[in-house]
């Protein structure tokens, strides 16, 4: 009896303890259900943002978006599903938004605004920029270009801080790694040749396999050099909330605090990672070929495939065009002269001062490191003696079993509790507050029906954290409550 | 060289383990499925990833606390 209690004790804390072990690598993948919604609405509400409309919040976005999704045609919205759907659930296949989309998504710019809005095709990435050039102006300090991007893998929101000596890249993403959602953010570092100054504005430390990076350095006007890549692989989930909460910044146009970072041109660096980065995207670029001819072929297909489902479609319906993406240089660019303190005459003055200072202190440098040397040796002696038998505990090596608790994360019966939590958090709350689409017939002869949708309004929305905290503060008294029976003895 | 004979025993007993889980068949479960619109208001009010968080710690508690107890039992410290 007392080995079934033991066996049974040991089971439980078995569980308990490989759900939490694996709990963490479980969170990284998102929900499926927020993921998709959130790819839809958010690329629409880039959409709108670049195109100029201003919004106070990511709210605000977010119900535009929403209600432009909802006046779509069937074809349009059939295509934002399509995609969303593709992204989700066939992310590592080689799936292919049709022409027909940006053709829809070009139409509804030229109805909307009186400038037009070039689509050009990225064949670095693979993916189809909408530009609004028309608002660019070089003349200004800084003005932000957004282009939200769809690839086969990736809805990707990129952006250009474009200013008049130079060019700043950010962008944020959803997309799908070995069939998981990853969504994340990132800004990178550029350098000013006009100003000799370096901007950094990463604030995400992301681990990164290879990162989307679009470098351009133009001066008055002219661009000098363009580096383009699109696909992006990041080894950290950045939630939907937190995505949103960044774009929002964007939307905002808070990222003109830029100059708030600007360095001095004293501490001025070279960002090595993004050379590194640079360099990656050499291989990346070679090894998307392939996949860029896929594209090219799919794209003079696409149009009698398109045929059937009574799209309008222009033959071919994207050009082309030729993307600059000059070789990158074999010589890295070191960091720029600086005239830095004294000049002319004086500095002879200060060359010998100084040449008199190393000299001291390298004399005291010299008698430091024989000192220490002699302790070395004698801290080498008893060290040879102690890791001959026992060795250094620092090369104990753990991560065999550090990895089982994610291993039994999908083996009967010690899945169990990650199918609870699954089944519970199918339920969980997603950023985005639902909306009933109540359908009330015409009253009149001849008017169509009208659809109201039905949500809590925003100025009441404060009522469910007061709600969801009374809850969670019932539950925990629950189950203080609980273990008053669990381990109140045999009294 | 007893780190190393260390290594070696958690490399085999990781090893072990790892072929019995492999073993073992994979969930019968699925969860993915569409839900319907009012549930989603659920989501909304009831803070279900919070609650699944505490209990799970909760039951960590809970569990250790038992096997303190076996553990003080078996060393005759309590009865």
């Amino acid at each position: 009896m007392k080995l079934k209690k033991v066996v049974a004790l040991f089971l439980i804390f078995s569980l308990c303890f490989s759900f939490f072990v694996a709990y963490p690598f479980q969170e990284a993948q998102a929900n499926p259900v927020a993921v998709v919604a959130p790819g839809v609405i958010a690329a629409l509400g880039t959409a709108l943002v670049y195109a100029g409309f201003e919004f106070s919040d990511t709210e605000a976005i977010q119900a535009c978006a929403i209600d432009l999704y909802r006046n779509m045609d069937a074809n349009l919205k059939a295509m934002w599903e399509n995609t969303a759907r593709q992204l989700e659930e066939h992310g590592q296949a080689n799936t292919y938004l049709g022409s027909g989309f940006v053709q829809s998504v070009r139409n509804w710019y030229d109805n909307h605004f009186d400038a037009s809005i070039p689509i050009e095709y990225n064949s670095a990435s693979g993916t189809f920029d909408f530009d609004h050039w028309s608002t660019l102006d070089y003349t200004s300090e800084y003005h932000p270009v957004f282009s939200p991007g769809v690839t086969d893998k990736a809805v990707c929101f990129e952006g250009d801080l474009r200013a008049l000596y130079g060019s700043i890249h950010f962008g944020s993403f959803i997309f799908k790694v070995s069939g998981h959602p990853y969504g994340g953010s990132y800004r990178l570092t550029c350098w000013d040749s006009e100003t000799n100054k370096t901007y950094v504005i990463r604030d995400y430390q992301l681990d990164t396999e290879f990162l989307n990076c679009s470098i351009m350095q133009s001066q008055n006007g002219e661009v000098l050099t363009f580096y383009a890549n699109g696909a992006v692989i990041v080894q950290r989930n950045v939630s939907s909330r937190e995505l949103w909460r960044c774009y929002a910044q964007y939307a905002r146009g808070s990222f003109f605090s830029l100059q708030e970072e600007t360095l001095s041109a004293e501490n001025m660096e070279v960002n090595l990672e993004l050379y590194e980065y640079m360099n990656r995207l050499v291989n990346v670029q070679l090894q998307m070929q392939d996949s860029i001819l896929q594209l090219q072929s799919l794209v003079n297909a696409t149009p009698a495939s398109l045929a059937s489902t009574g799209a309008v479609v222009e033959s071919p319906a994207v050009s082309i065009p030729d993307v600059l993406n000059p070789p990158l240089p074999e010589v890295y660019p070191e960091n720029p002269e600086v005239a830095v303190g004294t000049t002319g005459w004086l500095s002879s003055i200060s060359d010998w001062c100084g040449s008199i200072w190393n000299s001291i202190t390298s004399g005291f440098q010299a008698t430091w490191q024989a000192i220490t040397n002699v302790g070395l040796q004698v801290s080498s002696i008893s060290t040879a003696v102690t890791s001959g038998l026992v060795g250094n505990v620092a090369d104990i090596n753990v991560s065999g079993l550090q990895n089982l608790g994610l291993a039994v994360s999908d083996r009967f019966p010690f899945c169990l509790p990650w199918d609870v939590k699954n089944a519970i958090s199918s339920l969980s709350y997603s950023e985005e507050i639902p909306v009933f689409d109540v359908a009330i017939p015409a009253l009149m002869p001849g008017s169509s029906p009208v659809v109201v949708g039905i949500t809590i309004p925003e100025e009441f929305r404060f009522i469910i954290d007061f709600i969801r905290g009374a809850l969670l503060f019932i539950f925990t008294l629950g189950l203080v409550l609980l273990t008053s029976r669990f381990l109140g003895g045999d009294g | 060289m007893l780190i190393k004979i260390l290594n070696a025993l958690i490399s085999v007993v990781s090893f072990v383990i790892n072929f019995i889980i492999s073993a073992l068949p994979v969930s019968p479960f699925s969860w993915s499925f569409d839900l319907p619109s009012w549930a989603s208001w659920i989501g909304v009010f009831v803070p279900f990833g919070s609650m699944v968080t505490v209990f799970g710690v909760y039951l960590i508690a809970v569990a250790t606390w038992y096997l303190y107890s076996v553990a003080l039992r078996w060393i005759k410290v309590v009865k």
